[in-house]
């Protein structure tokens, strides 16, 4: 299991994919709207995710 | 994924360059991007006092982060435009981080200066992103104004510069677009404080990227007010473009940059001098400024 949190939603998932940008798409999530932090360091997209994990989501775009 | 520099685990892609960079060499780079800016556009430099527009959002608070660590002169302005749940939020924030670094900070509200608040304009039908732009930045040069600055820095990043070009080319607002650049306004008078924008070439999520790494703080919650429609599908329309072809917003900043002279030249021949406002004595084009015509249409 590997929980995404973000500012919206914080959710538990299964472990499916491989890589950070696989998750994400397998939950609907679109990679370009969000910088990911794996234990407050930051992940590329190619990054492989292992079960256990705990991804933080921020989003790109202000909502000001 | 590798970083271009030392071959360490990349923290960060940046595929309109087709690199990647672990968190030290992205911060080196971004701090490099940042300096360049400032100085290949002469925006300012460490004689000048800058005053810094400040929101308690990702762009103005990194802007405000880096030039504070660079050893410019700045001091910081917030406008606390009267927004319950959302500018009440962001203006701790903004205090404490002022005071943790030593800046001075000034704040300027509608409700002093203007005798009213963004919630109460609203409430009268008016359109809130409108009448917020005009009397923000009225206010923002009046308190840069005041505090004898030389220039007034704002954080407009890559994408906010590219989605303002692409509107004014869409409308067909060329003068407007005229207006635009590193260094905003064509007007040289003493009550105009020129605005600069230091962080034009940073993509916004290299803004977030870098807030997080260096710890800056920020606030993120959503303005109530914000509905920005048109805006909007121009964002959409250039991340899209950008995902499939990275460089495009880069690209963009670059032709427009190149053609930003000639624009300036053709449409100097179009600016009169300006007046003072007759009823406020701030600058306008016509006889009363477009802040005091909102603020009429209120009452």
């Amino acid at each position: 299991m590997i929980l995404i949190e973000s500012r919206d939603f914080n959710k538990k998932v299964k472990l499916k994919g491989k890589t950070l940008e696989e998750l994400l798409t397998e939950n609907s999530i679109n990679s370009d709207n969000f910088i990911a932090m794996r234990n407050g360091k930051l992940i590329t997209r190619d990054e492989k995710i292992r079960d256990g994990d705990s991804i933080k989501l921020f989003p790109v775009i202000s909502g000001g | 994924m590798k970083c271009f520099k030392c071959g360490k685990k990349a923290a960060i892609e940046m595929p309109y360059a087709a690199k990647a960079y672990c968190e030290n060499h992205f911060m080196e780079v971004f701090e490099r991007r940042f300096k360049r800016t400032i100085t290949m556009n002469k925006l300012f430099d460490k004689r000048d006092k800058v005053a810094v527009g400040v929101s308690g959002g990702k762009d103005s608070m990194v802007m405000l982060f880096l030039l504070n660590k660079m050893g410019y002169n700045v001091e910081a302005i917030i406008i606390d435009e009267g927004i319950r749940g959302y500018r009440d939020k962001s203006l701790p924030l903004v205090k404490k981080f002022c005071a943790e670094n030593k800046i001075t900070l000034h704040i300027y509200s509608f409700e002093k200066e203007f005798k009213t608040t963004l919630d109460k304009i609203v409430k009268k039908g008016a359109l809130p992103c409108s009448y917020c732009g005009v009397l923000r930045r009225r206010l923002l040069n009046k308190a840069a104004r005041d505090i004898k600055a030389d220039v007034l820095a704002i954080g407009h990043n890559l994408d906010d510069e590219t989605q303002m070009i692409l509107m004014n080319l869409f409308r067909s607002e060329l003068i407007r677009l005229s207006r635009a650049g590193p260094t905003v306004g064509l007007v040289d008078d003493n009550k105009f404080v020129h605005r600069v924008k230091p962080l034009r070439e940073s993509p916004e999520r290299e803004n977030v990227a870098y807030a997080l790494v260096k710890g800056v703080p920020y606030e993120d919650i959503e303005c109530p007010y914000s509905k920005t429609a048109y805006r909007d599908s121009v964002r959409d329309a250039l991340n899209c473009l950008e995902t499939k072809h990275p460089g495009v917003k880069a690209g963009c900043l670059h032709s427009f940059d190149k053609l930003m002279p000639i624009l300036r030249d053709h449409y100097k021949k179009e600016k009169g001098k300006p007046n003072e406002c007759k009823e406020c004595g701030e600058l306008t084009s016509g006889e009363v400024c477009k802040a005091c015509e909102m603020l009429k249409s209120l009452l």
